[in-house]
């Protein structure tokens, strides 16, 4: 008999990111790289475990925006191009590396790996892999989980009720589209919470979400069980802490698995390392160097100089690290199984993409984790959220405390002097919208060309609200980007408000909108009234 | 900050030192102005905060001191790995693109309004904006006193009441100034409800509110006093459950005060061991830091053509022709020799050349 419930949660969100009105664009590859090193790894690691009778449980959001991108015709043509374009050049590497041998290898599983990529996306989901994720819903292995409809970070934006509703209702109905059933559960985005939240949440079925663990601790009046155990708000939503022990032995600096030195570098790429002339071919239009996916090195140490990775050693450390977590949670539900008078339940949640994109042997470590929990132990027991409600009804009613699993645990990353000048405008754009949805009935508007625009204006602002953006500003990497985002939507909305308004609108300024930014197109904008 | 060291800078830098800092100048501003506000404004909201006005007696008075400002102004945030892999999803290795600027966004909206957001247990932020027309109409209003009036936000403790003006446990004036403006408040007081005013200040301190805020509560940053009666356990195997909660060294214990450092994500994930070699690379931006460097490799191109129908292979393994005949082939170059047969045969497998050159690569540093 287990006395205790270990809880993987991954969270796979990317933003909105699609470019029909350029020939290709780098950011588009944000998607791509994750679909072939982090998505499909995943995808096959599931499919090897329900094949080999492994019983495993993995709560995984998958976000409105992920979702919309996955599920998107164009994107799926250009993640094809894309994968494509990458066989190519494997094969010319596999030719290359002819006279070096560790470096052969390497090439050969990177062809393997691509043409792998390509079968399973084109071939056994046609294009579409949130119906690879859904199967494995529809087998009872994965709870897939919603998350705000483009990831805006919701403390910021308590003060527009509407906005934060306007979040929650589009993404269980972007959810219930694609995955056949509403939502139970729902992974705020940076885990922000504030208080009262759960109201909205309430309101569209939704059953559970997670704080960081400083927001089930601070909760009041004070949980008895510590993370270990979920509160209820006082409506009933239930809430579950992270435990910062498991997160600890993945993400710390000192003691965190992915920074083990036999371990392949995310940083060395032959899009930096090998001939121009030669990897032209490969790279976006305006040739600038980038990274191409095909990484020959490992970690090695503090050093400039690196090895070339050795794949078996890497895989061997992913089982050795495996071990070595299963053993922690062992120990730990242990200790905890023997002061609380309940079995105690793990959290342990991690951005998904951090398997495979970051940490390139993640889904192994995930694979051999989940077969070493079924077969070597029978101390903890994998378990979802929901599982853990239904067998365990009653706990303790508290308010959790508000709370983000960001750095310094509060809005500091989303809030500070790069980023600060956005809330004026997203502020003022959530006003604006929901005072057209007041104002506006579909009676006064049959003409269809208003509607469009007012549905429009709520994607722009949707958009405009990703907590994404706020980051990459603060953390330096392709801010121009980010900016640009920001204010194009900020501007679009602000444009087709004043349309609406004056009741003159722009046929040919709202079909390029609609064709660039055709996220939700299901929308109704008196979700906002 | 001292005066001298401010005028070693240039108008732009300090321009962007006030940026920094949060305090907002207008763009046309001279270089002794700036000065001038970035001296009384540096340490606010210490020196220009304003004596607290305690209307009752309250808890209010707790929290709030200089060393939890610092606490929360600690200079350069170590980045953690979490969110490394976060910035990882957008790292394509690239220097960012240029893009065409896009149209700058509305400097203000034409309202009269603040607005008051979160920011940590101990730190709030405020943006306004207000109206030419309702600053010279409230100027008018205070007659003489109008004209050296200036812009102040009040910051009124209202926790656990419905303010309605006058109510509040106490409040403090910041000195600002700028019509559009935005500013980070330390209110020092995790747990308690907040609203700022924006308002104009007449030099023998009249307050006239020009626009209020919306209420926010900062959150608690240590467990809650409140004990469940029905769900009471004893204390000892509480500490014991919320050390675990806490993630620090499981079964060891912690001290109360360490526990919730690490529990608010303060420390535990910081890098800061500068000889763990992998996480120095976890930052994009240090790939870029290296000293001076040089790498040399050498490849080797083999090319070649025959007639487009024959059957060429090169050290044992059929190549595939071009339309026209011609192929080439791409090898990196290690050290050693390398003995490279290529052979092609005609379609009819009548007729056979080989041709074999062997290369040698013999590498010298210094």
């Amino acid at each position: 008999m287990e006395k205790g419930y270990l809880s993987i949660v991954l969270h796979a969100h990317l933003p909105f990111v699609r470019h029909p009105e350029y020939e290709d664009f780098l950011e588009e590859d944000w998607l791509f790289e994750a679909i072939s090193e982090t998505y499909i790894p995943l995808i096959n690691v599931f499919d090897s475990l329900v094949s080999d009778g492994v019983d495993f449980r993995i709560t995984m959001s998958l976000t409105p925006t992920l979702i919309a991108m996955l599920t998107d015709q164009f994107l799926q043509e250009r993640y094809l191009r894309h994968i494509t374009r990458l066989i190519q050049l494997s094969e010319s590497e596999v030719e290359r590396t002819r006279w070096q041998p560790q470096f052969h290898e390497l090439a050969r599983m990177y062809r393997e790996r691509f043409n792998n990529c390509k079968y399973i996306f084109e071939t056994k989901y046609g294009g579409n892999l949130v119906s690879a994720f859904k199967k494995f819903q529809d087998m009872g292995k994965l709870e897939i989980i919603t998350c705000a409809a483009t990831h805006g970070f919701l403390p910021l934006m308590e003060l527009s009720p509407n906005a934060v509703r306007a979040q929650i209702a589009i993404a269980a109905q972007n959810y219930e589209k694609h995955l056949g059933r509403p939502p139970r559960g729902i992974w705020l985005p940076e885990c922000g919470y504030y208080p009262g939240l759960e109201e909205i949440l309430k309101q569209y079925g939704i059953k559970f979400f997670f704080t960081d663990s400083h927001g089930i601790l601070y909760g009041s009046p004070r949980p008895k069980y510590g993370v270990f155990a979920p509160i209820y708000c006082p409506n009933g939503v239930a809430a579950f802490g992270r435990d910062l022990e498991s997160s600890k032995q993945v993400w710390s600096a000192q003691e965190g698995y992915p920074g083990d030195y036999c371990y392949r570098d995310f940083y060395r790429d032959i899009g930096f390392d090998l001939d121009y002339d030669y990897i032209h071919p490969y790279l976006h239009g305006d040739g600038t160097r980038t990274n191409l996916g095909v990484k020959y090195y490992q970690i090695t140490g503090s050093t400039e100089h690196k090895e070339p990775y050795i794949r078996a050693r890497a895989v061997g450390k992913a089982a050795e690290h495996a071990g070595n977590f299963m053993f922690n949670r062992e120990k730990q539900a242990e200790y905890l199984f023997s002061i609380m008078d309940r079995k105690p339940i793990i959290v342990s949640p991690y951005d998904a993409e951090l398997f495979g994109h970051w940490w390139f042997e993640g889904p192994e470590w995930l694979d051999f984790l989940f077969r070493k929990l079924h077969y070597d132990q029978d101390n903890i027991r994998p378990i979802t959220p929901m599982e853990y409600l239904d067998e365990n009804p009653k706990n303790q009613k508290a308010t959790p405390s508000l709370s983000s699993w960001g750095y310094k645990g509060y809005a500091e990353v989303w809030l500070e002097g790069s980023n600060d000048w956005v809330y004026r405008h997203l502020h003022k754009a959530a006003q604006r919208m929901v005072e057209l949805a007041g104002n506006n009935n579909p009676g006064n508007h049959a003409d269809g060309l208003a509607l469009r625009a007012l549905n429009q204006a709520a994607r722009e602002l949707l958009l405009a609200q990703s907590s994404d953006w706020a980051f990459i500003m603060k953390t330096g990497t392709m801010v121009q980007y980010a900016v640009k985002r920001t204010k194009d939507h900020v501007n679009s909305f602000n444009a087709l408000y004043t349309m609406i308004n004056e009741k003159k609108i722009d046929r040919k300024f709202l079909e390029d909108l609609e064709n660039r930014d055709n996220i939700f197109p299901e929308l109704d904008y008196k979700v906002y009234a | 900050m001292k005066k001298s060291n401010l005028e070693k800078l240039e108008e732009k830098e300090l321009q962007e030192l006030a940026v920094k800092l949060g305090i907002s100048i207008r763009k046309s501003a001279k270089k002794q102005e700036i000065i001038k506000i970035l001296q009384s404004a540096k340490a606010a909201p210490i020196s220009k905060q304003e004596s607290y006005t305690k209307n009752k007696p309250s808890a209010a008075e707790t929290g709030g001191s200089t060393a939890d400002q610092q606490h929360a102004e600690a200079a350069q945030p170590a980045q953690s790995v979490q969110q490394a892999v976060e910035e990882s999803k957008f790292y394509t290795g690239t220097p960012p693109e240029e893009f065409r600027l896009p149209a700058e966004l509305p400097y203000h909206y034409g309202d009269d309004r603040i607005v008051l957001l979160v920011r940590d247990p101990h730190w709030a932020y405020s943006y306004w904006e207000v109206s030419r027309k309702k600053l010279e109409i409230e100027r008018g209003n205070l007659g003489k006193a109008g004209e050296d009036a200036y812009l102040a936000l009040r910051v009124y403790d209202v926790t656990d009441i419905r303010f309605a003006g006058g109510n509040d446990h106490g409040h403090y004036d910041i000195g600002i100034y700028d019509r559009v403006g935005n500013w980070y408040i330390n209110t020092g007081m995790p747990g308690r409800s907040f609203i700022v005013d924006l308002g104009l200040k007449t030099q023998d301190g009249k307050f006239i509110t020009l626009a209020r805020s919306n209420v926010v509560r900062t959150p608690r940053d240590s467990v809650s006093d409140i004990l469940d009666e029905e769900w009471m356990i004893p204390d000892s195997d509480f500490e014991r459950i919320f050390a675990l909660s806490g993630g620090l060294s499981a079964f060891t214990g912690a001290s109360s005060a360490d526990i919730r450092l690490a529990a608010g994500g303060k420390l535990p994930f910081g890098i800061s061991s500068p000889g763990m070699g992998s996480l120095a690379l976890m930052s994009p931006s240090k790939k870029k830091q290296k000293a001076f460097w040089f790498v040399l490799n050498t490849e080797l191109i083999v090319y070649g053509a025959t007639e487009p129908d024959a059957k060429v292979s090169v050290q044992g393994r059929p190549i595939t022709l071009r339309p026209d005949g011609t192929f080439t082939l791409r090898f990196a170059l290690p050290d050693g020799k390398q003995i490279i047969e290529c052979s092609a045969t005609s379609a009819d497998e009548v007729e056979t050349r080989c041709i074999t050159p062997e290369v040698i690569r013999s590498t010298k540093a210094s």
